[in-house]
């Protein structure tokens, strides 16, 4: 396979995908008008579309667009997933380097990792109020914790005989560690980071339950409570597209930050 | 000189947790003052005392546990196995990369409906909820580990022609190993971070339940109670893995 | 009707269901033995915990009843449209968005008059004497609650610039945390979250039919439309007719006994044995339910109130007659008095 020319194959991997999403909302619409599924339990592609546009340009509830529901969620979750990787990945880098600091950590990190932050609303109202503070905090706590774990696992894992490559070469401490541990660790913080953007985005529903109707994740708690599925599911897909869209980024962020990183061409 | 390593392990670890209970204690006695909006831990263990039985939190406890294996083993499966397949093969990326970091993002309270209508109101959605929860993290670090083999263990392999399947089996999954280890530890920890949206579904026991129910009867000592019971249990777990991992691939790599 | 009236008719509907559920059993077995009801910890539901306690379900023949008792509000609903429980027995507000969203439900009768159990509650430190000092305050409310619809009522009552008020949504767990914390001057909520507030040293602004305002301290004002409805599936009622007359006269009976107040104390043990609530707050808020299934203009309003509320908030357009969703026939069976009679037919 690897024989055949890199156009051809490109094409072809770009369009499979494609395919399948086509085939698979055909047939989905095909059973819904066949009337092997009911339209209240699968909303058919026709409908959600329907309701998209109803969305972007009517707004649900009426007045409040789409747009402004994107807004705010992307406002909410780039402000708390920066504020989460500024703090989770010098802090990460400097308990990974250290033995007994992340012995001492370990717990406490496990432990935080683990609360809901359903569980967090009344903190959040009491520490930070109704405003968008509570929201940016509560999704920052869960991309925080994720991007700490990853961070600290990236310096641990750096492959020893680097290091001790460098030492040979009579490196100060402090170029072993900007020139050889922090670009060996990059790409495995890239990939923690990708895990983190994908929790910062699942806690919207419950982050944005505070104060507000604007937000994708209010949205789909309004779009619960009067039990207009179709609109769920066009928040759904919204909310996948635009996470799509910001993991693309973070490919190209990857291959800028770290260009020596070829993913292996394996046998294909 | 392990024994005295792994007793200082010990002592580090606990006196983080000591340091922040204090810290928590300290905060609600002095600060907040008011048990209604943040009881110190005290007064949360005390609530929950009152209102507890042994045998009821040995329920919430196991249920909460069995779900969690269910989803969390289901996902490692799925997660694994997708995360080497698109490791190995470009073309696996380009067919199952757009799908799974379009389904990502997508919070699980948004799937609760769905899991409803596919699995009723039974284990089998709290257990769909935990896999969502679990699956991103072990497929990514799978994925990542399976495609940043470092060169030279390949072009080491290809002298000894070791190549195809065997490459993969003999070489390359072990030495994703280190990420895979990280991506199930981080997956374990989301599925009890997710517990209390799956517990959601019309659970009569479990501790996400018990976190939910106390809160909607406004004992929120019982809610603050059962959040920690949730972070000790991962603590516990988490623990554990840690001490299998260190066995099994910590004497190759750190972990 | 008043409650006297109201008593009366019961202890004749008690009287007459259970002759009545003879005559029921004699057309026909139900259809399906096992039934599961979507449960919650209100004091609403002393009804079908009575049914259930005192065996009338079973007497009807249904060999297993199951509650399923769900913490977020969306779930019984969509529990429902999965077919994973039977009966659901909401506020009035998410039946009318279900139907208005093409979902086949049908309501079949008043579960309870909740109107008096919403409260509008403050601070006793921000002052709110009067309907103009709540533009001052931040009010804790649920968005697409049937508080909401209350809030609406109390400014159109008061003649209040709906826009100016400033509400800050939240669940009612987090509305009290809020008031407590000081984050908010007030909120309106259903109970228990009411009392909890004001057992904390709050003050009641309003409540659903009676002002706390200075003004008017104290006259029936209702500003309240909601109720706690009967809500089950079309297909089920179609399919399972026998049962859902079962099922109604176990629970017009359930009504009937919790309303007497001879079996009181025995109602409330019942009750916060059942929910987890503490006796102290179920008996302090017994009063504020009215179990009275009777179909009257009062049933069409409160409806239409709703109706008409979801309509001019954007949320739904087309607002449909409230009786095109409701069937009367099992409760009349049940002896429930229908002066307007539902529009829908299986």
């Amino acid at each position: 396979m690897m024989g055949h020319t890199i156009g051809d194959g490109r094409w072809a991997m770009r369009l499979v995908p494609i395919a399948v999403i086509a085939l698979v909302l055909a047939f989905w619409e095909w059973s819904v008008a066949a009337g092997f599924v009911r339209a209240i339990r699968f909303p058919p592609p026709s409908l959600i579309v329907a309701s998209g546009y109803e969305l972007l340009v009517n707004g649900f509830p009426r007045g409040t667009l789409l747009s402004a529901h994107v807004g705010a969620t992307l406002y909410r979750i780039l402000l708390g997933y920066g504020i989460a990787l500024a703090m989770a990945i010098p802090l990460g880098l400097l308990i990974g380097s250290s033995w007994l600091l992340d012995r001492m950590f370990a717990p406490i990190v496990a432990f935080c990792r683990s609360v809901a932050t359903l569980s967090l609303l009344p903190l959040a109202i009491v520490w930070f109020g109704t405003g968008e503070a509570s929201k940016v905090f509560l999704i920052g706590y869960g991309c925080f914790w994720v991007m700490l774990s990853n961070a600290i696992a990236a310096i641990k894992q750096v492959d020893p005989v680097l290091i001790r490559a460098a030492r040979t070469m009579d490196t100060s401490t402090r170029d072993v560690f900007a020139k050889v541990i922090l670009p060996a660790s990059l790409p495995r913080i890239v990939a923690g980071a990708r895990v983190a953007l994908g929790v910062g985005f699942m806690v919207i529903v419950g982050a944005e339950m505070i104060g507000t109707t604007r937000g994708l994740g209010a949205l789909i708690m309004e779009a619960r409570t009067f039990y207009r599925s179709d609109i769920t599911v066009v928040g759904m897909f919204v909310i996948g597209a635009i996470g799509l869209v910001l993991s693309i980024f973070l490919s190209r962020a990857e291959a800028y930050l770290v260009p020596w990183q070829q993913h292996q061409r394996m046998a294909a | 000189m392990p024994g005295r390593g792994r007793s200082v392990e010990l002592l580090a670890g606990l006196a983080g947790v000591a340091i922040f209970l204090l810290l928590w204690e300290a905060s609600a006695r002095f600060v907040w003052k008011d048990p209604q909006v943040l009881p110190a831990p005290t007064q949360a263990l005390l609530q929950a005392m009152t209102v507890l039985t042994p045998r009821r939190l040995a329920e919430h406890v196991g249920i909460s546990l069995f779900r969690i294996f269910a989803g969390f083993s289901l996902a490692a499966i799925v997660g694994i196995g997708l995360g080497i397949l698109c490791g190995w093969s470009r073309w696996a990326t380009a067919v199952v990369r757009p799908f799974v970091e379009i389904l990502r993002p997508i919070p699980p309270l948004a799937w609760i409906p769905i899991a409803i209508i596919w699995f009723g109101l039974g284990e089998g959605s709290k257990i769909f909820v935990i896999f969502l929860g679990a699956f991103f993290p072990i497929f990514t670090s799978a994925w990542a580990g399976t495609a940043m083999v470092p060169p030279v263990l390949l072009r080491a392999a290809e002298t000894m022609e070791v190549r195809g399947l065997k490459l993969l089996a003999k070489v390359v999954v072990p030495a994703a190993f280190p990420d895979i280890a990280t991506g199930l530890r981080i997956g374990f920890g989301l599925s009890f971070g997710i517990l209390v949206a799956a517990e959601l579904i019309a659970a009569r026991s479990g501790m996400g339940y018990l976190v939910m129910q106390s809160r909607q009867l406004g004992q929120l000592g019982i809610s603050i109670f059962g959040i920690f019971l949730i972070g000790l249990v991962a603590l516990a777990v988490d623990h554990q893995f840690g001490v299998v991992i260190r066995r099994t691939i910590g004497r190759w790599s750190s972990v | 009707m008043n409650r006297r009236e109201f008593l009366t008719n019961a202890a004749l509907t008690g009287a007459a269901t259970m002759l009545l559920s003879r005559a029921a059993m004699a057309q026909g077995a139900p259809e399906i033995a096992e039934i599961s009801f979507g449960f919650g910890l209100d004091p609403v539901f002393a009804p079908h915990i009575v049914a259930m306690q005192k065996g009338w379900l079973e007497e009807a023949g249904f060999t297993s009843v199951t509650t399923t008792s769900f913490t977020g509000g969306a779930l019984a609903g969509e529990a429902l449209i999965a077919g994973e429980i039977q009966l659901w027995t909401p506020g009035n507000l998410p039946p009318i968005s279900m139907v208005h969203t093409g979902i086949p439900v049908v309501v079949l009768g008043t579960n309870c008059i909740a109107a008096a159990a919403d409260n509008l509650v403050a601070r006793a430190d921000a002052n709110i004497n009067a309907p103009e000092e709540l533009y001052e305050a931040r009010i804790g409310l649920l968005a697409g609650s049937t508080a909401s619809v209350s809030l609406s009522q109390l400014a159109k009552h008061y003649g209040l610039d709906e826009a100016r008020l400033q509400v800050v949504n939240m669940p009612p767990p987090e509305q009290l945390a809020a008031l407590n914390a000081g984050e908010i001057e007030a909120f309106l909520c259903w109970q228990p979250w009411g009392h909890n507030a004001l057992s904390g040293g709050a003050t009641l602004v309003h409540s659903g039919t009676t002002s706390g305002f200075e003004q008017n301290r104290g006259e029936a004002v209702q500003i309240s439309a909601t109720r706690s409805l009967f809500v089950a599936s079309q297909d089920f009622v179609r399919q399972s007719p026998n049962a859902t007359r079962a099922l109604m006269a176990a629970l017009v009976r359930g009504q009937g006994y919790v309303s007497d107040p001879a079996h009181r104390s025995e109602v409330l043990a019942l009750v916060a044995q059942e929910t987890g609530q503490e006796p102290a707050v179920v008996e302090a808020i017994w009063d504020q339910y009215v179990f009275d299934p009777t179909f009257d203009d009062g049933y069409v309003a409160d409806m239409q109130t709703m109706t008409d509320y979801l309509e001019s908030s954007g949320r739904i357009s087309d607002g449909m007659d409230p009786l095109s969703y409701t069937y009367t026939d099992p409760a009349a069976e049940a002896g429930v008095t229908v002066e307007v009679a539902g529009g829908w037919q299986p």
